[in-house]
């Protein structure tokens, strides 16, 4: 009954390359800049968001705005902040963030950017910028918002400890419109709005780019961009395998390595973008010239055979972006098993290793004190929507169980069994829970408790009766085989009396089950719930 | 390839449609028993035992029914919600249900489902009415723990009961039983005239 598989993949590191380079420092020749490179089976761009982990119960959120090795080969990145309300609540004055809402930090002073270790990224975030701007392109839909991790439209000036919604011209040295929209969106995950998509597209005919793609898996990109619809996001589409597609400017990709040198028409194009009639005869070019050989490629059939294996595996990238887009957008499962591929490898070894039973497993867990229940979740998620869950808010990997509706367990509670790696991940988490709180979108707080399993052997069943054993030798055949077929009783006999008077019991015990969920339980969370105050759903 | 989600989702939702809950079931049932019982109604399609991990240990066990057809599931909880069905011994009956999608513990997501999680701390305006919320939460645990075991309590005082009144009405039909065997009865039918019909044997109770 084991459906969940053990993650192996955040626990080795699946190697650190590094991407194209764009030149040694001018200060110091010693340090070599790059454009991008693949850490952990993901690959970064400079200007994308990502969590980081330092240490604090929230991972902080960050711009990677350099990304350099120095002659110690020390792998740093240099990155420029978001600041979370929580962190400056007590600058914001009247200001009433939304709960996803974040502040990108500004002006001079210590806060507004620092350099870190590439090891301590977690993985990539969603950020879209809904400022109005007239250098924002404002190229998202309400669905890439809602598909967002975090949205920010205003600014905290380090200096000055205030917000402004008003943005300097440059960061930290860096000019603000790398952190406004762009159209290389950093979804991982879901296709980007037509709006960018051609945004993208328009980019490409500026390049004059004799690059050969290296690009895993390329078909479905082309597919997906073809579609019009379905594009992936700008990462995914640089861990596509090379499928002997020496194709043109057109596969985005390219844009990468060639953004530096164009740095200038970036910037303009961003203006143009909005500019959606000459956008659209690129599309229309950009399409026509996107081959379908790839399908024919051997290479082809190899990632999609895994991608088939996975269909239910989890599909969002594990820090962020929980399956939302699954339903707005088609063509996700293509891209998200895009994503995947480069993790596959892993994935096949989980599927291949005879995992242990569940109940051994939990049993481990128990002894070791890494077993936890999780209270108060939503009843209709899955145990796997309850694994990214606790990824994304602890950074743990965890293997989770929902624990299944019987006829006496509330309807508004859901209740999931969590294994921790370690005793130290399951005690920081319930601590955490316990100090602050967890709340899911519709207003509940999570509830974390070290559980222990029910032990001891079953215990006789109770409403089976026999009679005397001295009489079973003079039963008959038919008699013994009455009792031990299974069968329903007809009222000619005091089974069926008996039986009813259980069936009595039953009734009066759903009754009172009802009563205790649906009249009580339910009025007393609801008269609490109407004290929130935020919007929770 | 989103409709591969959503098929999946549908083909899920079919299958719970087709599905019976089973509770109030002996330890001693295993698969083959259930699918025996169930043959008469339909094509039993799986059978599948949901453990219990927290709950105390003598609560009775829980299987998931697949029937091949809603129809069928119907039927087989028609028939035993009209007829106490017994299974594996008498006489506590089985009880049958029709299943829901959070009874199954493996479950496929629901496509276009999202899921967000918001930290609070202790600042926040939310955080003493979300301390409330968990305090309830834990209350309303407790709460059903309480019933739980009231449950469970009511359950044995029926069975005691009843094993009395079974055993009083099998101590009766012994007797008559005895006394007809060894003749007592027709001698003293002879003493008093009466005519007693030699139809004898064993009770039919068993």
């Amino acid at each position: 009954m084991s459906h969940i598989r053990e993650k192996h993949r955040e626990e080795k590191n699946l190697g650190f390359k590094w991407g194209t380079s764009i030149g040694a420092g001018a200060k110091n020749s010693d340090i070599m800049f790059y454009e991008s490179f693949i850490f952990k089976g993901e690959e970064y761009f400079v200007y994308d968001c990502v969590y980081f982990d330092l240490g604090q119960p929230e991972a902080s959120i960050g711009k990677l705005v350099k990304l350099f090795v120095g002659p110690d080969h020390v792998k740093k990145v240099k990155v420029v902040w978001f600041m979370r309300p929580s962190e400056i609540r007590n600058y914001l004055g009247d200001y009433e963030p939304r709960w996803n809402e974040i502040f990108l930090a500004s002006g001079h002073g210590r806060g507004v950017s620092n350099i870190n270790l590439v090891e301590s990224i977690v993985g990539k975030c969603n950020v879209v910028c809904t400022s109005n701007d007239h250098r924002n392109p404002q190229a998202y839909s309400e669905a890439d918002l809602r598909r967002a991790d975090y949205f920010f439209c205003c600014h905290f000036d380090v200096g000055e400890l205030a917000i402004s919604d008003t943005f300097p011209d440059m960061v930290d040295r860096v000019k603000v419109e790398h952190f406004f929209n762009k159209k290389t969106e950093q979804k991982l995950l879901g296709p980007i709005n037509l709006k960018s998509n051609v945004k993208r597209q328009t980019q490409r005919p500026n390049l004059s780019s004799k690059i050969k793609v290296v690009t895993k898996s390329n078909g479905v990109t082309v597919k997906d961009d073809n579609s019009g619809s379905r594009v992936s996001s700008l990462v995914k589409e640089s861990k596509v395998e090379p499928v002997s597609m020496t194709k043109q400017v057109h596969l985005p990709s390219e844009n990468i390595p060639v953004r530096p040198k164009t740095s200038n028409s970036n910037s303009s194009t961003q203006h143009s973008g909005s500019s959606q009639c000459e956008a659209r005869d690129e599309i229309d070019k950009a399409e026509v010239k996107f081959p379908k050989d790839p399908l024919t490629s051997p290479d082809e059939v190899q990632p999609y055979k895994k991608r088939k294996l996975f269909l239910d595996e989890r599909t969002n990238d594990k820090v962020h972006n929980f399956d939302g887009q699954l339903g707005h957008d088609r063509g996700i499962n293509i891209d998200n098993q895009l994503v995947q591929v480069s993790r596959v490898p892993d994935d096949d070894r989980r599927n291949w290793f005879e995992q242990q039973p569940w109940e051994q497993r939990l049993e481990r867990a128990q002894e070791s004190g890494s077993l936890v229940s999780l209270e108060n979740v939503d009843p209709s998620y899955t145990s796997e929507e309850v694994e990214d869950l606790v990824w994304h808010a602890f950074n743990e990997k965890v293997e989770a169980k929902m624990i299944e509706q019987t006829t006496f367990s509330c309807p508004c509670y859901g209740k999931a069994l969590i294994i921790f790696k370690s005793k130290e991940a399951a005690n920081s988490a319930i601590f955490q829970l316990m100090k602050r709180c967890l709340m899911l979108a519709d207003g509940r707080p999570l509830i974390a408790r070290r559980e222990s399993l029910r032990k001891g052997a079953k215990v006789g069943f109770v409403g089976h009766l026999t009679v005397d054993k001295l009489q079973l030798q003079r039963q008959t055949e038919d008699m013994k085989k009455a009792k031990s077929t299974s069968h329903a009783s007809q009222p000619n006999n005091i089974e069926f009396d008996m039986g009813m008077e259980w069936r009595l019991l039953q009734l009066q015990s759903d009754m009172w089950w009802k009563a205790l969920h649906e009249q009580r339980q339910a009025k007393e969370i609801e008269a609490v719930r109407n004290q929130l105050k935020m919007k929770w759903q | 390839m989103e409709s591969g989600k959503q098929n999946e989702y549908a083909a899920f939702e079919e299958k719970v449609r087709r599905t019976v809950y089973l509770d109030n079931l002996s330890p001693n049932v295993t698969e083959s028993i259930v699918r025996t019982a169930l043959d008469q109604y339909g094509t039993v399609k799986s059978v599948e035992f949901i453990p219990n991990y927290l709950e105390p240990r003598n609560m009775p066990q829980c299987a998931l029914v697949e029937m091949e057809k809603g129809k069928q599931a119907k039927v087989v909880i028609s028939t035993l919600s009209e007829f106490p069905f017994m299974m594996s011994g008498m006489p506590r009956p089985v009880r049958a249900r029709a299943a829901v999608a959070e009874m199954f513990g493996d479950r496929p997501r629901k496509p276009g489902r999202q899921i967000r999680i918001c930290w609070l701390d202790t600042a926040d305006p939310d955080f003493e009415v979300a301390s409330k919320l968990k305090q309830l939460v834990k209350r309303h645990a407790t709460e059903t723990a309480v019933m739980l075991k009231h449950q469970l309590e009511k359950e044995e005082k029926l069975a005691k009961q009843q094993g009395e009144t079974l055993k009083a009405n099998y101590k009766k039909y012994e007797m008559i039983d005895s006394l007809m065997a060894d003749g007592a009865a027709r001698r003293l039918a002879r003493c008093y005239n009466l005519r007693v019909s030699d139809d004898s044997g064993p009770s039919t109770f068993h």
